[in-house]
């Protein structure tokens, strides 16, 4: 009798666990970057690129809808106002106003930094490709910052066309904030990291607002964004992001 | 001593052939020499002169590294008192500010990495002569906002004068650089390398397509003389902090060039060596000859008693006279007809003369109208006839008296 009711309460608790166990690292990813992006959501941005001997800030203002369609606007400073963006799966297009003319984007332009920022134009492109060209793996918990985090690694997909080797992302318990993440290369070797911090409540989710990409090797450099308004979910056509749109938006 | 002198002197005026026929050598050697190195670094200095001044300048200054990464991040602010300081450099002529970088020209469909130079119109062209290169359209005036466009950029980009000229590029501190430009002239460059991808604007228009308000690339220092270039460098940098700035001539800026004039130095002092070397033959065959034929001669003198030292010396005294006598000659000789030529240098024609006015050399072949290298002539030719005057000082010591006596 005993013996039965001892299975019986192992089988409950091994339940309870597989149960614990049931959020995967591909969830978690997923849920992380949800939580940025939304169905779609448009913001308004700061973008400061620090160099050892200068320090430069853009303004900009952002659509996005889904993983495919995003579009942004510079606003700031004044030689750049009025420049757009338009990406589209995994294409991209830039209008130059100055110069009345549509560049888009070659593959030989894909390692430069956008607007000559640490942040590629590589790195816009397949931003959203965390969740579907990776290989996710929790490989701990760990106390960062003072929060507890999934340490999760990320590898590429055999076919996925990624220009790194892994990463390693810390996301937060709980609130599923990408805290850190530790880019590298196929060689191993540590080339960026990412941090985002000072949550803040917008819209109608808490998100952290001010993100550093920091160059490996280079000392004194590097990028950040502050996310200075963010609304998610407003509807918004596909027709939106097209290049005629690019051309009249204000 | 002075006997030595005395005797020697009047010895050899008692064979006037002789003395003038060993002097004619020496005469002859200087004065081909001399002719010869006066038209071969005259015709390269010119030349020199010509491509120097259209493109580098003999000196530039820069910011300290920008000559290895010609980025906007290693320019120089644009000071006008540092400008004036040196200027006031001895030997300096004029100080002219330039912007040089790199930018994406397009018209139509085509588009071309091209070469921007921001320039000082007016400084530019008193340097450069670049007003006279121009094909079509007028030259740049100090506030324009149009470009001048090399020719063969504007037959790729089908562009003539009063077309739009679009330009990209990157600018000063990460800022994006782009403009639209109308054409104001084209401009024939002789180097087709450069006539494919030059683009010329004013500075004041450069600083503000890369957003480098008070910056420039370079400071190009004109000389009045080329052979003052070293001292001049040496005085600016004396005047420049070495840890910001970095003073650069022209043997540094286009070392294709200065290659291809050592080169040519080179194969030139082959030829003079071989020159010398038929020179110093047959100066020896005819000191050879003269001390066989004066064998009788030594061989009494030594025997009334005339120590073989004081014979020897007393016949080197003798070859230095002679030779004197033909070096001096020589350089004299040389002088009015290098003179002659420095008034009226002689005019190139024919293909070469169409050849050098492309590049803006001036059609000529002139002599270098310079003491330097007249007086280095002189030196080696000297030397090489004291070598060979070692012969009969030889030939002296090895006097058999009784045998020569009896020939």
């Amino acid at each position: 009798m005993m013996r039965i009711i001892l299975i019986i309460a192992m089988l409950c608790i091994s339940q309870q666990t597989a149960r614990a166990q049931e959020i995967t690292a591909k969830e978690i990813v997923k849920k992380a970057n949800d939580k940025m992006e939304g169905l779609s959501n448009e913001s308004n941005m700061t973008m400061t690129i620090v160099r050892p001997t200068w320090q430069r800030s853009i303004s900009l203002k952002s659509w996005a809808k889904g993983k495919e369609l995003s579009l942004v606007l510079i606003t700031d400073p004044a030689k750049d106002k009025g420049q757009t963006f338009l990406k589209i799966k995994n294409e991209m297009w830039n209008w130059v106003p100055g110069i009345q003319r549509m560049i888009k984007l070659l593959p030989s332009m894909m390692s430069q930094g956008w607007m000559e920022s640490d942040y590629t134009n590589d790195d816009i492109l397949k931003e959203s490709s965390i969740v579907e060209d990776y290989v996710h793996t929790l490989t701990g918990t760990e106390k960062y910052s003072g929060t507890e985090c999934y340490i999760i690694r990320l590898v590429p997909k055999p076919e996925a066309v990624v220009v790194w080797g892994s990463i390693i992302k810390w996301i937060s318990k709980g609130s599923y904030f990408q805290l850190r993440s530790d880019y590298y290369d196929e060689d191993n070797k540590l080339v960026k990291t990412e941090t985002s911090t000072q949550v803040k409540m917008m819209d109608d989710r808490e998100i952290p607002t001010y993100i550093e990409i920091i160059p490996a090797d280079k000392p004194g450099q590097k990028t950040t964004v502050t996310i200075n308004k963010i609304l998610f979910n407003k509807p918004v056509q596909d027709h939106f992001f097209s290049q005629q749109n690019m051309k009249t938006i204000r | 001593m002075n006997e030595y002198f005395k005797i020697a002197w009047r010895n050899i005026w008692r064979k006037k052939f002789r003395t003038l026929l060993t002097a004619g050598v020496a005469f002859m050697a200087v004065f081909l020499s001399i002719l010869m190195t006066g038209f071969q670094l005259g015709v390269w200095n010119n030349i020199i002169e010509a491509i120097v001044h259209s493109y580098s300048g003999y000196i530039q200054i820069h910011a300290k590294g920008y000559w290895d990464d010609k980025t906007f991040d290693y320019s120089m602010s644009f000071d006008r008192s540092f400008q004036n300081q040196i200027e006031a450099t001895e030997h300096v002529r004029k100080v002219i500010p330039r912007i040089e970088s790199f930018a994406l020209a397009s018209a139509g469909l085509k588009t071309k990495g091209v070469i921007v130079y921001g320039i000082d119109p007016e400084k530019e062209d008193a340097m450069t002569k670049l007003s006279l290169k121009i094909a079509k359209g007028h030259f740049l005036h100090t506030d324009d906002h149009s470009v001048m466009i090399s020719g063969r950029l504007s037959e790729f980009l089908n562009l003539s004068v009063g077309d739009t000229l679009v330009l990209i590029g990157q600018g000063y501190q990460g800022n994006s650089a782009n403009g639209l430009f109308p054409v104001k002239a084209i401009i024939r460059l002789p180097s087709p390398e450069f006539d494919n991808k030059m683009v010329y604007m004013t500075l004041s228009a450069a600083q503000d397509f890369y957003s480098a308000q008070g910056r420039i690339s370079s400071l190009v220092i004109d000389i009045d003389k080329s052979m003052n270039m070293k001292s001049v460098a040496t005085a600016i940098s004396d005047k420049t902090d070495q840890k910001k700035y970095e003073v650069m001539d022209w043997t540094e800026m286009m070392k294709e060039l200065y290659q291809q004039y050592i080169f040519k130095k080179a194969s030139e002092i082959v030829i003079l060596f071989i020159l010398y070397l038929i020179v110093g033959f047959i100066a020896f065959g005819t000191v050879m000859m003269m001390t066989n034929e004066r064998r009788r001669e030594f061989a009494i003198m030594v025997a009334i008693g005339m120590r073989k030292k004081s014979l020897s010396v007393l016949v080197g005294i003798e070859l230095c006279y002679i030779m004197i006598l033909g070096l001096l000659s020589g350089i004299a000789g040389s002088i009015p007809i290098l003179y002659y030529f420095h008034l009226n240098p002689i005019r190139v024609t024919g293909e070469t003369a169409t050849a050098y006015a492309a590049f803006g050399i001036d059609p000529v072949f002139p002599i270098l109208w310079q003491p330097g290298y007249i007086i280095n002539q002189g030196i080696v030719v000297f030397i090489l006839i004291i070598i060979s005057s070692l012969y009969p000082l030889w030939n002296i010591s090895r006097l058999d008296v009784s045998r020569s006596i009896k020939s």
